[in-house]
């Protein structure tokens, strides 16, 4: 059974037919598309951090659990010298995907890190966030921090 | 240590959850849990899927709720594991539900705190009937995300005191951003405040995903939720929501217990998650009766004694001489022995009493469905089909080998379906009764608008998206891009989009997939009533249902079954409709009264009507498809109505069966028969197999299994896994019962192909009485007939074409006339305008007179006052007495409904005039206070002196000018056919009309042309897509079929263009069936320009 199609006088073809013939697909136009894609452009969705924002490759290894232990970057190996905390961040697959099948591994977030590490020649620490990303198991340098927060003391 | 997950959401948690209940629990199962909870939003839509989920994974199944409590956000409740928690969790949904709407624009579901406590606390046992769990969307859980931690505290201690034991902190951390909600600094801060007021807490995930790739699909579900775009919709943090295993929910509670200041062991956390667990546990039979028939005890319909003698004495009086008869005693007693074992004779006393309702309600009713097989139902009057005269099979219907529940349906007037609901639940109290709904899912129209909304694609690029999708599964729809000749433009579009760096369409294509059979709101099933005892609504929840006040259960029609919920399905069919109005317009003009339930199956003149094909209107018969069948078949009696019913059936016709039957029928093939034994049984079809009947005697006569073995043994057929078992057995049976191989590899060779396609011949029978009917109808009260039809459009087609039809019959259409119609469509003496009237011919044939239902804007009011004051002598007094909005009196004045207060013989010259003069002086006159007539004195019948002074000036509209204001105001062309106005153009392109196909030779080429009335892709013998498109041509309909090369041809017009013309080849399939086998067809909008 099909839906009843509404019966107007257009079927009479009376009045000049201003729209598009019935049926053709009329996509959006190239100025509303570049339009949109402008307002899409992704938003800083890693956290409002004011540190220096770079993505840059990195190697990292991790434990068994899975937890971070060195951090290889430029050429140069660090070590994690305390407990990392670790979160999954939103990603904005809409604007930044071109496919968003069934299946398809870490399409809404991000595994995020952050780590201190210890610059084994200068003993220089520094706090880091690195982003793993799926699904091919990449990671990225996300953020440098100059003065890390302290973890959120709860009352 | 062992993970329980305490509040998990599927699917039916509409627009939130990703993954159905069957998922989840084989994910649970996998993943090594002991238990699982189903706890959806606002319900337990899922119970009963989960609990047989559960059931099929070993897993001890846990129910609850996530619900709202007024001024204190969404908790999770969980039920106590026993009746007496069921019940109460049964209750606080009910409760959740009450003064809410089944619109959407009510308040939303949710209940008082002091409600939820009552329903909590337990008389008897230690326990609390109901466990509550604080998580991150109660008031507490907000207040700790805006971190506020002495009002958490206070709010929490509040929660204590009218809790008490029951309460519970639910730590939920989903790894959001440090410091954001669902943070895991969030989750420590409510164990934080759980240990400083002595609450003890659980962890769990609040799970709304089975695993993390569905997260996108939620993300969706959030923006249309809030019909919203992806940009501006609140979303999810990200995808951990997701049924974890036990190593992650370990590492979590680790991570809590780390970032809390509170010291507290995990261990602790997750050893009270693992008590509320055990202390959760359904047991499904126990505590749900899950299986256990429920039916209204036999003292509410007055039966004081035995159900059982009742039945019987009620049977006998029914039966009455026929009793005599030694096959219809002993069939009789058979169905008797079966219904007392199982217990049932309270239901058909039920079913007998609601039969009686609806009959002195004198709603027109037929019983349909296997129920119309028993004797039983027969003798308590529920259907007309007497069984033994139509071979019907009592186990088809109930048998103690049938583990299913009887299912009996009743059709009923749809005009007065509320009525009778509204009358049950009197009859039988409102604890005993609840209407069924059912869950609508996406497909691919609605998933394309919604994932298109969430992607923020215009709307009306959404509508001519949808346009083009003609039913494929939404998750094939990439495949469909590849495959459909329709969509091969739009997948080239794509394409470019794609190359110029562009990908919404193809992201759009992705979450139409996702979005495929996801529950997207519950609604009140069409016809399901369920009855049940005195505890039925500690079974089950109810919300508002569509029906005014009346509620619904949250189960749906596959629950009914294994709960062991009796439902009753009182549909309404718009056909007995149709029929009543049809009855009551003859008794109103004529006072003749017909009794349709004694007119005779052997009418010729109908028989003569149907084998013409022109059925439309007429129950089951009027589709394309149907009078293609029945111009081969060429029915003949009763019988033959049933076989064509039951032919024209998805599984017949994808079984290829109709051919072999036809070519027998027609003595193309001689008809032979694999076994003398099987004569008898086959003979109707000519050796064909065709009923369940048949495939349930010929099991039973060659294996001596019992007919309830053998309708065991019928379902078993269509089941891959099981058609196997039943081959060994009845090769084995048939050969010890001493058949050769070559009868057993002919019959089972028959069985296999068809068995399981054949239609209960039950159904049949029931149908065809309505079918004959309506056409009996149709022949005899034709004006009669057709008024009922336009009053309730019982069919598949427009109003329009049913107005056509009834042009082709040369019934007067009568315009709509203010001083005439009313709120429906009446029958109507029409002088007969010939010149040359005899003695012997009437002066008057019965026309049809519009309704003002169909002028467009006029409100049910406005009618209802033009009724009452009927008949006007003037405008003024029209305007003074009923009235209309100015729009209305314009609107009227343009159809003609006003053309009677025009002076005699000038009618629709002057139409315009009036329209003109309505349009000028109608704002001032509006304005005028208006003068009331004094009661009791009349308008005095002076001539329309405003009407008859109208300045002229308007030239008089032309036939094409009405035409198109009547498909404007009303959507149906009255005075002349739609085509009329093509009639040259048409002409000159060649085109044949409907009425001469009949006689053109097969295989000869054609052009025709029409308004899509119809378009169908019924299932196929060979797989292939075959498209059918009707044409209403002005002289009848054209049907078209649209193979491979006539779709490709065609492209998006084959399911978007309005009017069409195409070119094909004309196939003569039977006496008076012709169709045109499509080569291509064009919009024809196109070819006119």
């Amino acid at each position: 059974m099909t839906a009843h199609p509404h019966y107007s006088s257009a079927s009479l073809g009376l009045q000049p037919n201003q729209r598009p013939a019935s049926g053709v697909t009329r996509l959006v136009s190239v100025e509303a598309a570049a339009a949109y894609a402008h307002s899409n452009v992704p938003k800083d969705t890693l956290g409002a951090s004011a540190e220096s924002r770079i993505t840059e490759h990195v190697e990292v290894v991790v434990s068994d659990q899975g937890l971070p232990l060195h951090l290889w970057w430029r050429e140069r190996g660090y070590d994690v010298v305390a407990e990392p905390l670790r979160w999954f961040a939103r990603r904005r697959w809409w604007t930044e995907e071109t496919r968003a099948e069934r299946g398809r591994a870490g399409l809404v977030s991000q595994e995020v890190w952050r780590i201190q590490v210890q610059d084994p020649l200068t003993a220089e620490r520094i706090t880091v966030d690195v982003g793993r990303s799926l699904p091919a198991d990449r990671w990225r340098l996300l953020r440098l921090h100059e003065n890390p927060q302290e973890p959120e003391a709860v009352e | 240590m062992t993970f329980t997950h305490l509040h998990v959401a599927s699917c039916f948690s509409s627009h939130y959850g990703t993954a159905t209940p069957g998922e989840l629990a084989a994910a649970a199962a996998a993943a090594g849990a002991p238990a699982l909870a189903l706890t959806d939003r606002n319900g337990i839509y899922g119970a009963v899927q989960h609990v047989s989920a559960c059931g099929d994974h070993g897993l001890a199944p846990i129910l609850g709720a996530d619900l709202a409590v007024k001024g204190h956000g969404r908790v999770t409740v969980l039920a106590h594991g026993s009746k007496t928690g069921y019940a109460a969790l049964c209750q606080a949904v009910s409760a959740a539900h009450e003064g809410t709407s089944a619109t959407s624009n009510g308040p939303e579901p949710a209940l008082s705190r002091e409600r939820l406590a009552q329903l909590s606390h337990s008389s008897s046992s230690d326990s609390p009937q109901l466990f509550i769990l604080l998580g991150p969307e109660s008031d507490i859980g907000m207040l700790a995300a805006e971190r506020r931690y002495r009002p958490a505290r206070t709010a929490l201690r509040q929660w204590r005191q009218l809790l008490g034991p029951a309460l519970y902190v639910e730590l939920v951390s989903h790894l959001a951003p440090p410091g954001e909600e669902l943070s895991t600094a969030h989750a420590a801060r409510m164990l934080s405040a759980a240990e400083a007021c002595r609450v003890p807490t659980v962890l769990t995930n609040a799970v709304r995903l089975c695993a993390a790739d569905e997260a996108a699909t939620a993300d969706v579900l959030d923006a249309v939720r809030v019909l919203s775009s992806l940009d501006s919709a609140p979303l999810q943090p990200n995808d951990q929501g997701w049924l974890k295993p036990e190593s992650e929910m370990l590492r979590i509670a680790d991570e809590i217990c780390e970032a809390s200041t509170a010291v507290v062991k995990p261990e602790s956390i997750l050893s009270s998650t693992e008590d509320v667990a055990t202390a959760c546990q359904i047991d499904p039979i126990q505590h749900m009766t899950y299986g256990v028939p429920k039916i209204p005890e036999a003292h509410v319909i007055g039966i004081e004694g035995s159900a059982d003698e009742e039945l019987r004495f009620r049977c006998g009086q029914g039966l009455g001489p026929r009793l005599e008869h030694p096959q219809v005693r002993q069939r009789l007693e058979h169905e008797l022995a079966i219904i007392e074992d199982l217990g049932f004779s309270a239901y058909f006393l039920t079913v007998a009493e609601v039969t009686r309702l609806i009959q002195e309600l004198g709603v027109r009713c037929a019983a349909r469905g296997s129920g119309v097989s028993s004797l039983v139902v027969h003798a308590l009057g529920v259907s007309p089909i007497d069984p033994l005269k139509h071979g019907l099979i009592f186990e088809r219907f109930l048998s103690r080998h049938r583990t299913t529940l009887p299912d009996i349906d009743i059709d009923v007037e749809s005009e007065r379906r509320h009525e009778i609901y509204q009358r049950v639940f009197d009859r039988f109290g409102r604890e005993r009764v609840t209407l069924m709904s059912m869950q609508n899912a996406y497909r691919i129209r609605g998933a394309v608008r919604d994932a298109g909304m969430a992607l923020g694609l215009p709307d009306e690029e959404l509508d001519q998206l949808a346009e083009i999708m003609w039913r494929f599964p939404a998750r094939e729809f990439r495949q469909a891009l590849e495959d459909k000749p329709e969509l091969k433009h739009l997948a080239e579009r794509i394409e470019t989009e794609r190359v110029s760096g562009r990908a919404q369409l193809d992201l759009l294509v992705d979450l139409t997939e996702r979005l495929d059979r996801l529950p997207r709101h519950i609604s009140t099933h069409p016809c399901g009533v369920i009855l049940g005892d005195k505890d039925l609504l500690s079974l089950t929840p109810v919300q508002p249902s569509g029906v005014t006040g009346l509620p619904m259960s949250q189960f749906g029609k596959d629950d009914m079954d294994p709960a062991g919920f009796i439902k009753l399905d009182i549909l309404g069919v718009r056909m007995q409709s149709a029929i009543a109005h049809c009855l009551r317009e003859v008794e109103r003009t004529t006072g003749e009264c017909i009794a349709l339930e004694t007119i005779s199956f052997e009418d010729q003149a109908t028989f003569d009507l149907i084998q013409s094909t022109y059925t439309l209107g007429c129950f089951q018969i009027e589709s394309p498809g149907q009078r293609e069948l029945i111009g081969k078949l060429i029915p003949a009696s009763l019988e033959d109505l049933i076989l064509d019913i039951s032919l024209f059936r998805p599984g017949p016709m994808g079984a290829g069966m109709v051919r072999p039957f036809l070519e027998r029928r027609h003595g193309f093939e001689t008809t032979r028969y694999p076994h003398p034994d099987l004569v008898e049984i086959l003979e109707e079809t000519h050796g064909v197999i065709v009923y369940h009947e048949q495939v349930l005697r010929i099991l039973d006569t060659m294996t001596d299994c019992g007919l309830a073995a053998a309708d065991e043994l019928r379902r078993s057929l269509s089941q891959a896994d099981k058609s196997v078992e039943v081959e060994s057995f009845f090769r084995s049976s048939a050969a010890a019962r001493g058949y050769t191989q070559e009868v057993t590899d002919e019959v089972w060779r028959q069985l296999a192909s068809f068995g399981s396609f054949g239609f209960c011949k039950a159904h049949a029978a029931a149908f065809a009485v309505p079918t004959y009917q309506s056409a009996w109808l149709k022949t005899h009260y034709p004006a009669a007939f057709m008024t009922g039809l336009f009053e309730h459009d019982p069919g598949m087609y427009p109003l329009r074409l049913l107005v056509a039809e009834a042009r082709r019959l040369e019934i007067p259409l009568l315009q709509m006339d203010v001083n005439r119609s009313t709120g429906h469509f009446r029958l109507e003496r029409t002088p007969v305008t010939t010149t040359h009237s005899n003695g012997d011919q009437p002066d008057f044939i019965w026309g049809i007179r519009m309704a003002l239902t169909t002028l467009k804007g006029i409100s049910e009011a406005e009618i209802r006052r033009i009724e009452n004051a009927q008949p006007f002598d003037s405008l003024a007094d029209l305007r003074a007495r009923a009235r209309p909005r100015l729009n209305t009196m314009k609107s009227m004045a343009k159809v003609g409904a006003l053309d009677s207060f025009l002076p005699a013989g000038t009618g629709r010259n002057r139409r315009n005039d009036l329209f003109a003069w309505i349009e000028h002086t109608g704002q001032r006159r509006a304005q005028q206070t208006r003068t009331f007539q004094v009661a009791g004195q009349l308008a005095l019948p002076i001539s329309d002196t405003e009407a008859s002074n109208l300045p002229a000036g308007q030239s008089a509209p032309t036939d094409t000018e009405v035409l198109a204001t009547e498909l404007d105001l009303t959507s149906v062309d009255t005075t002349d056919h739609v085509m009329s106005v093509h009639r040259e153009h048409l002409a000159g392109a060649g085109v044949t009309y409907a009425k001469d196909l009949l006689n053109q030779r097969s295989g000869a080429t054609v052009r025709v042309a029409g308004i899509r009335v119809a378009t169908q892709t019924p299932p196929m013998a060979s797989g292939k897509r075959v498209v059918f498109i009707s044409l209403d041509d002005g002289t009848g309909v054209v049907d078209l079929s649209f193979f491979d090369e006539g779709q490709a041809n065609t492209g998006q017009a084959l399911f978007a263009a309005k009017m069409l013309m195409a070119e094909g080849t004309i196939r003569r399939t039977g006496p008076r069936a012709v169709t045109v086998q499509a080569t291509r067809a064009w919009n024809l909008h196109e070819s006119v320009s």
